[in-house]
């Protein structure tokens, strides 16, 4: 997998709550879960162009307690659908398992709020930590995102790793 | 790593996913891979789960004596969508060897029916698809949410899990009458903040416990997530034993964390010092003091949810409410958390009280908090004991919620606005 993303940012800011935020409650209440259907309905009560917009490789950039609240699937289901990485000052452990469940790459980056605007290019590289805001020349270095983590990414969310894994303890059977 | 860490005690924590790894000892922050004692499973998620594991070609769950399933988010079924989705849900579980089953009328939230039912013991790791299993810390099993996961974790029968740090809270006096564990629960949460609490596990000990029934011990647990924590922990004593000895035949000791233990955090809470609080919206820990509400009105009041709509809740808010009427403008809904509960309910005779006062009461289920049984509509605000306040939480994103410990939501309830049990006197004069 290539860990260094090239694309669009999209900011938003602290305390963006993963139910009516990340995505409508109504999803997780109707029991969806296809991404596709999820990615249109992505931010839409607090950026209603992030969905029609959004580009995959582009970068969501937000501030503290990202996703906070119950860590719901549907809302980062919606993202990996978007095709879209994630890098956040800061994130709590259930959203946090869920991002990398749904097989969103994300960084945590401490003061990451200043560092671009929505509309800004960035070269994120989730493998090494590095950033790189192309549009103002800004760089910064943060903790690269953990080895265990990136599996899981990589097979593209924590279904298909289950998979790969059950196939590799066949195979070794 | 020196000898000298090396040598020191281990958390409860520690003790629970070493065993569970399949080790003699873990270290704190290292990544385990661990088998769980217990599936808690839930009714509303499992017909997905089952169709995906289908859809990948797995037909066998790694553990299914393990699972432990209840009916609990909307029952009965409300909608078509929800009956029909759950329509085929028995015969899915035979096809993959579930037996346990709390299905409608037998059933409760689970996170506390789990726990009546005896499946529950001190040690335990649980794994959980809702996020309020932290309640099941209450007999000292270590239960983590972990939602979507659970997928994989049924076919494997394992999963990732790091080794928490633990914050060791030790309670010591006694609450001062109309002051509840959820009072305490909120205070801890906020006293300590999310960034403390991530990722870490809130263990409550001390000599206080002996004055804090499971009810209590649940309302604790549960409401540690909504600061983030991993697990909530109450350490098992005699009142657990007790609890327990008749509700369950799985042998257990009363596993603890070792004094000398490396805590990453200890604090001291005398319980004499805390008061009736409320959480503003729009987070559980936004907590303001009942007297900069007064006269906030409300219309909707709700008793229920995983964090309180308990036994002591329903005794609090009936005590409350006996002999007085609920304001014309507003619905109060009483929802028992579990069909134990209920029964108990109404052998005291508070089912009576509420129907008396002119309060709704309805069969155990997530209900209200889940947004999808009365939900509110833009501009309407509510007060009550469900887990959190996000907007949009218990329906539109343009109500209000107010979380408050039971009694203070039932004297509400017959104010018409937010109030405290002791005021409601001149607050009616």
């Amino acid at each position: 997998m290539n860990w260094c993303w090239q694309g669009k940012a999209w900011v938003f800011g602290d305390d963006i709550p993963n139910d009516d935020g990340i995505m409508p409650l109504m999803m997780t209440r109707q029991q969806e879960y296809d991404p596709a259907i999820l990615a249109t309905h992505c931010f839409e009560q607090i950026d209603p162009l992030f969905a029609a917009n959004a580009r995959p490789r582009d970068v969501v950039v937000a501030g503290r307690n990202f996703g906070y609240g119950n860590p719901h699937i549907q809302g980062f289901l919606g993202l990996k659908g978007k095709g879209v990485g994630l890098v956040v000052e800061s994130m709590g452990r259930g959203p946090m398992r869920a991002c990398v469940n749904a097989g969103v790459p994300v960084l945590q980056v401490e003061g990451v709020s200043g560092f671009c605007q929505t509309g800004d290019l960035l070269e994120v590289d989730f493998e090494t930590g590095s950033l790189h805001n192309q549009t103002t020349g800004a760089v910064r270095q943060a903790e690269p995102m953990p080895a265990v983590m990136r599996e899981i990414v990589a097979a593209g969310g924590g279904i298909a790793h289950m998979v790969q894994r059950l196939r590799g303890s066949q195979t070794d059977d | 790593m020196t000898v000298a860490a090396k040598a020191a005690g281990k958390t409860l924590a520690q003790k629970i996913l070493a065993r569970a790894s399949g080790r003699e000892t873990v270290e704190i922050g290292e990544v385990v891979v661990a088998s769980p004692d217990v599936f808690e499973l839930i009714d509303l998620v499992m017909p997905q789960y089952f169709r995906t594991l289908a859809q990948h070609g797995i037909t066998r769950l790694r553990f299914p004596e393990r699972c432990v399933v209840f009916a609990d988010h909307e029952v009965p079924s409300h909608t078509v969508r929800m009956a029909a989705l759950k329509k085929h849900l028995r015969q899915q579980m035979r096809d993959y060897g579930i037996t346990t089953f709390y299905a409608e009328g037998r059933h409760g939230i689970s996170h506390q029916a789990i726990v009546e039912k005896g499946h529950i013991v001190p040690g335990m790791l649980v794994l959980s698809a809702d996020t309020h299993a932290t309640t099941l810390g209450c007999v000292g099993a270590l239960s983590p949410p972990i939602n979507y996961e659970t997928i994989q974790a049924l076919a494997t029968g394992d999963i990732w899990l790091k080794v928490p740090q633990t914050i060791r809270v030790m309670l010591t006096g006694r609450l001062r009458p109309h002051v509840m564990s959820r009072d305490l629960a909120q205070h801890v949460i906020t006293s300590l903040g999310t960034r403390l609490c991530d990722y870490r596990v809130i263990e409550y000990a001390g000599p206080a416990m002996a004055d804090l029934d499971m009810d209590a011990r649940m309302t604790l647990c549960n409401v540690a997530v909504e600061a983030g924590a991993k697990a909530g922990l109450v350490e098992p004593d005699a009142l657990t034993d007790a609890y327990l000895r008749p509700r369950t035949q799985i042998p257990y000791e009363l596993l603890r964390s070792d004094e000398d233990a490396e805590f990453y955090h200890r604090v001291t809470i005398d319980l004499s010092t805390i008061e009736p609080i409320v959480a503003a919206p729009p987070r559980p820990d936004n907590l303001v003091a009942i007297s900069t509400l007064a006269g906030q009105r409300i219309n909707q009041v709700y008793i229920g949810s995983c964090a309180g709509g308990r036994l002591e809740d329903l005794r609090a808010a009936a005590e409350v409410v006996r002999n007085r009427q609920v304001h014309e403008d507003v619905i109060m809904l009483v929802v028992p958390t579990t069909q134990e509960t209920y029964a108990a309910a109404a052998r005291e005779g508070l089912l009576e009280v509420f129907a008396d006062a002119g309060a709704v009461v309805t069969s155990p289920s997530c209900g209200p908090c889940y947004g999808n049984l009365a939900p509110l509509a833009d501009g309407d605000v509510c007060i009550g004991t469900g887990t959190t306040n996000i907007p949009g939480r218990m329906g539109s994103a343009q109500a209000s919620i107010y979380l408050s410990n039971a009694a203070v939501a039932a004297a509400s309830a017959i104010a018409g606005r937010i109030c405290s049990p002791d005021s409601l006197a001149e607050v009616q004069a």
